[in-house]
């Protein structure tokens, strides 16, 4: 049952490479018929339909070709926007426009369309055209600035962060215009900005800095809400090893000393308590440390948070495809491609009602929709479709 | 220029609003410390009635480091609870679990973040709530989900990074991993919660019933890693820190005269080193040798320290300037002061009151826009803990002032 939620909402993806297709995706995983419009010249890097990029974020989804360089192409558009609920669109703000289907075109259209426009900066503001990845949007957010070793240069996440918190606000707005409508009729025009999304999620530094904090004693407020220490990874056995533990109170003090066999130190005034501890931080961190470079990670996880204390191994990508956790709750997901074979990707974390294993379809090649869809949703004939396949309007 | 309108009144001509009130007329009561209290700021901005239920002692989130926040909440605090009501109980006492059935009964979300069995060991399990509110909708956001033979580990959110695969990517090679600046690992458990509330929400329109949401905040982490997972499924390849270069190496940070700035040298080549020529820093990047991409990477030092001898020369400003105007991605790495005086930010509003500090404060509004003609009021500050005990207690229960003095009196409320 839980994974229909979107039956019946079609969607019309003009969306590209991870914010947009992130957010299409979980529409189409529970359910939604999501029509990726796609081009030949542009289906290339993680728009390859061929590579794994787009097998894993693309799954579940139709694929149409349709050049919308062409004014048939556009007009087809038009007659497809009538058969749709939604249309999400992530490409600077004037393409859509240039290609007359902004918000009151498609209304003219169908009056209860939902309009997702996704962008870096926004539909309007003084860098509405601006060109941007993930790691631009990092960097003028400040996430990359916050990202960085105590003395060294900005660093920034190592994947494009800023994407997938993208995809998430687009989900959830537009989720939440399928609600309204069903309500109120009406459809919605939706302006979402990938740099205003990053920086709200940096709202309490932001906070923190008005109140005549300097940049030194942010750190003390950036770590988390409840102030911790320990607070940070701790090199273990082994080459790129490390454990994270964190140390909110003297119960998880007195178990963390007990585990790494440091009662001296427990007792030891200077660590008394989490205010001592960042007082000597330096020297804290040298005696842990100490300690655990003798443990194998994931076993002095095991033993810590066998004694209430917070702390994980830090997991890559072969320790996640093989943890314990995540293995029995069924996260990973085996899909089938006819031609590919099959393939392994995450289910995504929403998990709404019985918990039973997903049935979903793989990504689909480009324009393998594309005579199905012409002719089932606009009643095409196949004169018409082979003519418009001919002048490459379709493909 | 659209305006933004605040007001809660029916507007005839549709205006963008930050705040559409989608959700008026939902109640959630939300049981949640910090990993799940942003998801009920979500839902609030949205017009949903957000009541905190706080033990008369308040949540973990309040205490703050600093004198500044101290009587006020935590910066965290502050934000993530604007427009929210607040009522204090005390759940675990008999007649505190009594009265809470009693307002999750009337209630459409119980949105909680305690440690998985608890509610269920006091009585409140998704299907004795149910029982009652079919309509319920009982959406948990926990460290490891509630299944699992780790569901019992304890997080935050410098080990929900960790867990979930963030930090492995994060920071140099041959040195500790960075968490992400911030709260990130949270406020991922808390966009999905939001997200799975309203998608419980749609269902319940078609079906007359709620449903049980279960949000884990590893999983949030690891179903967001980008390239991570996908490669190592599809060739085995394990990504690695790499500093500020990004995985494929078409991104990287370079110094300027006044600050850092983010850099894609590699995609428009030519003009790239045609600009540097004009002012005689190409170096030896003019050669042709370097049109070829992998002459690129494995030259890639001369490359860096070519690029950031010339940029050196100039400030952030004009380098950022000329390079969007030539369709380069580029940007400068901004500090938090920068951020707040965005020119992009301010021309669009984004910045907004955060009631209740200091008048001139100022809080990231959502970062969407509506074109609706309803908007919600923006009602008032963070609660202080049990600022609407009256309202909730008295004015909609119907407890006589008697009764809630007794309850008072032995900590329930």
């Amino acid at each position: 049952m839980s994974f229909d939620v979107f039956a019946g909402l079609r969607v019309l993806d003009f969306s590209r490479v991870l914010a947009g297709p992130s957010a299409t995706r979980l529409l189409a995983d529970f359910g939604a018929d999501v029509i990726k419009v796609q081009a030949r010249k542009t289906s290339g890097g993680a728009e390859d339909n061929e590579q794994p990029y787009f097998a894993a974020w693309n799954r579940n989804k139709r694929s149409i070709v349709l050049d919308m360089q062409l004014p048939e192409a556009r007009r087809a558009a038009l007659d497809l926007v009538r058969k749709c609920d939604v249309v999400i669109e992530n490409f600077a703000p004037r393409v859509l426009d240039n290609w007359g289907l902004d918000y009151a075109a498609l209304r003219q259209e169908n009056q209860s369309i939902i309009l997702m426009r996704m962008s870096a900066g926004g539909q309007t503001g003084p860098w509405r055209n601006h060109v941007a990845f993930g790691p631009t949007v990092h960097a003028l957010s400040g996430l990359t600035h916050l990202t960085a070793y105590p003395e060294g240069p900005p660093i920034g996440p190592g994947f494009a962060y800023a994407d997938v918190v993208a995809g998430l606000y687009a989900a959830l707005a537009i989720a939440a215009a399928v609600y309204s409508r069903a309500h109120t009729g009406q459809g919605q025009c939706i302006d979402l900005s990938e740099y205003e999304a990053l920086v709200g999620l940096l709202g309490p530094s932001l906070i923190a800095l008005q109140a005549g904090e300097n940049e030194i004693s942010l750190t003390k407020v950036l770590a988390e809400p409840a102030p911790a220490a320990p607070y940070g990874y701790f090199r273990c056995q082994g080459s790129d090893q490390w454990c994270a533990i964190a140390v909110f109170d003297d119960a998880q003090w007195q178990a963390l000393c007990e585990v790494l066999h440091l009662e001296h130190v427990g007792r030891d005034t200077r660590f008394a308590n989490v205010a001592a501890r960042n007082r000597n931080s330096a020297e804290l961190h040298s005696v842990v440390g100490a300690r655990t470079a003798e443990r194998r990670a994931s076993e002095l996880a095991l033993h810590l948070q066998d004694r209430g204390v917070p702390s994980s191994a830090v997991k890559d990508a072969r320790d996640l495809s093989g943890d314990p956790q995540l293995v029995e709750r069924g996260f990973f997901v085996r899909l089938k491609h006819p031609a590919r074979g099959e393939y392994l990707c995450d289910r995504g974390a929403v998990r709404l009602g019985c918990d039973r294993a997903p049935q979903w379809m793989p990504a689909p090649s480009l324009g393998q929709d594309t005579d199905h869809l012409f002719r089932n949703l606009l009643g095409w004939s196949p004169d018409k479709i082979a003519a418009f396949r001919r002048r490459g309007i379709i493909g | 220029m659209f305006e933004n309108d605040h007001t809660t009144q029916d507007v005839e001509v549709p205006a963008w609003t930050r705040y559409p009130a989608i959700l008026q007329g939902i109640r959630v009561f939300e049981l949640a410390d910090d990993s799940a209290s942003f998801c009920g700021k979500l839902l609030v901005d949205f017009g949903a009635d957000v009541i905190k239920v706080e033990k008369p002692r308040g949540d973990s989130s309040r205490p703050a480091p600093d004198d500044f926040f101290s009587s006020l909440g935590s910066p965290s605090y502050l934000y993530h609870n604007c427009n929210k009501r607040s009522i204090t109980l005390d759940f675990e006492q008999a007649a505190g679990l009594e009265i809470l059935v009693e307002l999750v009964s009337r209630a459409d979300v119980l949105l909680e973040s305690c440690p998985p069995g608890t509610l269920d060991k006091l009585g409140m399990a998704y299907e004795v709530l149910r029982d009652r509110n079919p309509r319920l909708i009982y959406a948990s956001v926990t460290a490891f989900g509630q299944t699992g033979r780790y569901r019992h580990w304890k997080s935050c959110d410098l080990v929900a990074g960790a867990c979930g695969g963030q930090a492995s990517v994060t920071g140099l090679p041959n040195r500790e991993p960075l968490k992400l600046g911030g709260t990130q690992a949270l406020y991922l458990g808390s966009l999905h919660a939001a997200l799975g509330i309203v998608m419980a929400l749609i269902q319940r329109n078609a079906t007359g019933r709620g449903d049980r949401l279960d949000i884990s905040l590893q999983e949030a982490v690891a179903s967001g890693l980008d390239h991570v997972l996908v490669r190592y499924f599809s060739t085995g390849a394990v990504a690695a820190r790499c500093g500020s270069r990004n995985w494929n190496g078409l991104s990287f940070i370079v110094p300027c005269s006044d600050g850092w700035l983010q850099i894609f040298p590699f995609q428009q080549w030519g003009t790239l080193v045609d600009w540097m020529n004009a002012e005689d820093m190409a170096g030896p990047l003019i050669d042709p040798l370097y049109k070829e991409a992998e002459y690129r990477r494995t030259h890639f030092e001369v490359v860096e320290q070519t690029i950031s001898r010339w940029t050196r020369m100039h400030t952030r400003a004009e380098l950022f300037e000329t390079a969007q105007l030539m369709g380069f991605p580029w940007a400068p790495v901004c500090t938090l002061p920068e951020v707040l005086t965005s020119p992009q930010l301010n021309e669009r509003d984004f910045f907004v009151p955060l009631k209740g500090v200091r008048d001139s404060m100022l809080q990231p509004g959502p970062p969407y826009l509506f074109l609706t003609s309803v908007a919600s009021a923006q009602r008032s500050s963070s609660p202080t803990p049990g600022r609407e005990n009256m309202q909730v207690y008295r004015d909609e229960l119907g407890f006589s002032d008697a009764e809630l003095e007794r309850l008072a009196s032995i900590g329930v409320i």
